[in-house]
């Protein structure tokens, strides 16, 4: 007989070593979140939001322009300010603040969306609203008016519609005026490191290890291989022998579009198919890519805390800011959430946050979108390079300029969330083309770490950032294809 | 113990003297008039309310303060018509509550006098004299004037006092007098002009 003493072994004694994860602290605010039930109103205008943004900006690009155009003088003339874009003279050097506006004929018409339902072949959908040729005007709006802004050194910037500046020009004989330099409101106060945790006690902050960000899940059933979430899984739990020492990953971020073709809201392209399928039961909400979601995070959450953004084909709301994804899509992980009704301001392990959402993960502000501001952004402008529109989005101070003109937005009354108060540390961007990092500084010595996350179904890239030295790195994760 | 008592019968006693009155409004849409110190329980005339009262009330107080407007002051209005209490309220402005905002004690303490020379002052920084206001009070006319002030943001879907308030807190230094205005109206929530004739209810009776 062989020797049995091989099978039926008794477990053995040998101790393992056990690694603890590094914990991570987290402060988060909620800049983002609208009121709910009765207080949240849709009967307002949208031009209330657009006078907030000009009443909290002006004041900054005024002084910023003043500054800069104080003895400015071009042909022996000084420029001086005028109080409403609609006091300029013709022939006189002279600068206001205003929002701008660009009319481009080929922005969301609803007249498209007729031609599409009417005809059987649909337009191509189009990449970009600008068409490079004279149709695309650019305009300062204030509350008196809008005047027509033209010059060659306005390609020089780059412009959307919502930003507010400072425009010096005079006006031309066509009644439009010629630009000669524009100013915006640049970076915004920065606040220290630890600033809300530690505050004015001079503790020792505890040290942080580095934080996992991974955006573009898209988790549905019919959306190909789920080998690639599965290895993301096992290479958080410390299942998977790396090189690299996975306990010092403290949290997981989740940018966006984790469930794929989940929004109820289905996409125009989305409905059109399913108008020519007519399958039964197309407009019920399907549970399946939040079920899937759901057992994700179950097996993560127990040894890492995760913060979870909604993005476009989430099943949160259309319009922005989206509110966070309710625990009620979440039936396993829902003992993580901390329920909705509770007034508890320390969150849980899972904490399912807005888009965009600001807070603070060990002592550093963040800011994160979902991307929809980003690519809205990068519809105005040509080229693609991402980085550069994000850098600008935080050098115009607000988190979603082109809403409400073509990013559907809440009507906000009171006061805009998108002007961003206070410089955030690090900026991420989900759901974006490629890996880019970059870090820009600011007139006050503020620095900004900008990461452009890409999409996980597509490149498989987990963004590990270290939280000691900010510096980002990331995992790809791959499975190769059978010959 | 003694609050719902007296609630109750003042509630008794409302109707009784605004049923021969003929004009009982419907509890939904019934103005409210902002008196400070009303947690709902104290008789029009009375100047100083009990300590242990006021002390029950300063929770409320503290809370309501931030939306006067909302505030249920039924028992009051429904012991008089709207033009007696708009004489009263000057005999029962509060004295400095220490609970109100200092933009609102302002604003109550403007006197009537005040608003018609700021409104003078309005007035001499034209040249003409405005036509077709001839039948409105010096009230609406510093109202219509707030709503079309371009300084303050856009007028239509937000009322009058949400608007100043909103201007306020942004730091646009809105007129006081106006507040006060706004703060004795007969209703909480009034439009502007403009609104009001760009809504679709446009063509019925004020």
């Amino acid at each position: 007989m062989a020797d049995q003493s091989i099978y039926l072994q008794d477990p053995s004694d040998h101790e393992f070593p056990v690694s603890t994860r590094v914990a991570s602290t987290y402060n988060p605010l909620h800049t983002f979140e609208l009121p709910k039930g009765e207080e949240k109103g849709y009967s307002q205008q949208f031009a209330d939001m657009y006078f907030l943004r000009l009443v909290a900006l002006k004041p900054t690009v005024e002084k910023i322009a003043a500054e800069a155009w104080a003895e400015f003088e071009l042909a022996g003339e000084k420029a001086r300010q005028v109080e409403r874009v609609l006091d300029v003279r013709q022939g006189e050097l002279c600068w206001m603040v205003g929002t701008v506006f660009m009319e481009l004929p080929l922005k969301p018409n609803v007249l498209d969306d007729l031609v599409k339902e009417h005809w059987i072949a649909a337009p191509p959908a189009r990449e970009k609203y600008i068409s490079y040729d004279d149709k695309d005007k650019a305009f300062l709006e204030d509350e008196s008016g809008r005047l027509r802004l033209t010059g060659a050194h306005l390609k020089s910037h780059l412009l959307v519609t919502g930003c507010i500046v400072a425009v010096m020009g005079s006006e031309n004989a066509a009644g439009e005026f010629e630009v000669v330099d524009i100013k915006f409101p640049d970076l915004p106060a920065q606040p220290e490191r630890w600033a809300r945790d530690l505050g004015a006690k001079k503790k020792k902050p505890p040290l942080c290890g580095k934080l996992g960000i991974v955006s573009g899940l898209g988790v549905n059933v019919d959306s190909g291989d789920t080998l690639l979430h599965d290895l993301l899984v096992e290479y958080l739990l410390g299942d998977i022998p790396s090189p690299a020492d996975v306990s010092q990953i403290s949290r997981l971020i989740i940018v966006g579009n984790s469930m794929d073709h989940a929004s109820p809201i289905m996409s125009r392209e989305d409905f059109d198919a399913a108008k020519r399928t007519k399958k039964f039961g197309q407009d019920i909400h399907d549970p399946v890519p939040s079920e899937l979601l759901d057992d994700f995070l179950a097996q993560l959450l127990p040894t890492i805390p995760i913060t979870i953004l909604p993005g476009e084909t989430d099943p949160a709301n259309v319009t922005f800011p989206q509110q966070p994804l309710h625990p009620a899509l979440f039936p396993t992980s829902r003992a993580y959430i901390n329920p909705p009704t509770e007034n508890d301001p320390t969150p849980n392990w899972l904490d399912s946050v807005s888009n965009p959402w600001e807070g603070d993960v060990d002592g550093w502000r963040f800011l994160a979108t979902s991307g929809q501001p980003i690519d809205d952004v990068f519809r105005y402008l040509p080229g693609d390079d991402r980085l550069v529109m994000m850098e600008h989005v935080l050098r115009w101070r607000n988190a979603a300029p082109t809403a409400p003109d073509t990013l559907w937005s809440y009507p906000f009354q009171d006061k805009d969330p998108f002007v961003i108060k206070e410089c955030p540390h690090v900026y991420l961007v989900g759901n974006q083309p490629r890996f880019e990092t970059a870090i820009i500084q600011g007139p006050a010595g503020q620095t900004v770490k900008l990461i452009s996350v890409p999409k996980f179904k597509e490149t498989g890239m987990l963004v590990l950032l270290d939280m000691e030295t900010l510096e980002a790195e990331c995992v790809k994760f791959e499975v190769p294809e059978p010959k | 113990m003694a609050p719902p008592k007296r609630q109750s019968n003042r509630l008794a006693g409302a109707t009784r003297s605004a049923t021969p009155k003929g004009n009982v409004k419907p509890k939904a849409t019934q103005s409210t008039l902002a008196f400070h110190g009303a947690g709902g329980i104290r008789k029009p005339g009375a100047a100083e309310p009990g300590k242990d009262v006021k002390d029950k009330n300063a929770e409320e107080l503290s809370v309501e303060v931030a939306e006067p407007e909302k505030e249920v002051t039924e028992p009051e209005e429904e012991v008089a018509t709207p033009v007696e209490l708009e004489v009263e309220s000057p005999a029962v402005a509060p004295e400095a509550d220490p609970t109100l905002p200092p933009e609102e004690a302002a604003a109550r303490a403007v006197t009537d006098a005040q608003i018609k020379e700021f409104w003078e002052g309005k007035e001499k920084e034209r040249r003409a004299p405005r036509v077709h206001q001839e039948g409105l009070s010096v009230e609406e006319k510093l109202c219509r004037q707030w709503d079309t002030d371009a300084r303050y943001g856009p007028c239509m879907g937000i009322s009058r006092i949400k608007r100043w308030r909103r201007a306020h807190g942004l730091g646009l230094d809105p007129p006081i007098e106006v507040y006060a205005i706004l703060l004795r109206e007969q209703k909480a929530d009034k439009q502007a002009y403009v609104d009001k004739l760009m809504s679709p209810r446009a063509g019925e009776e004020p």
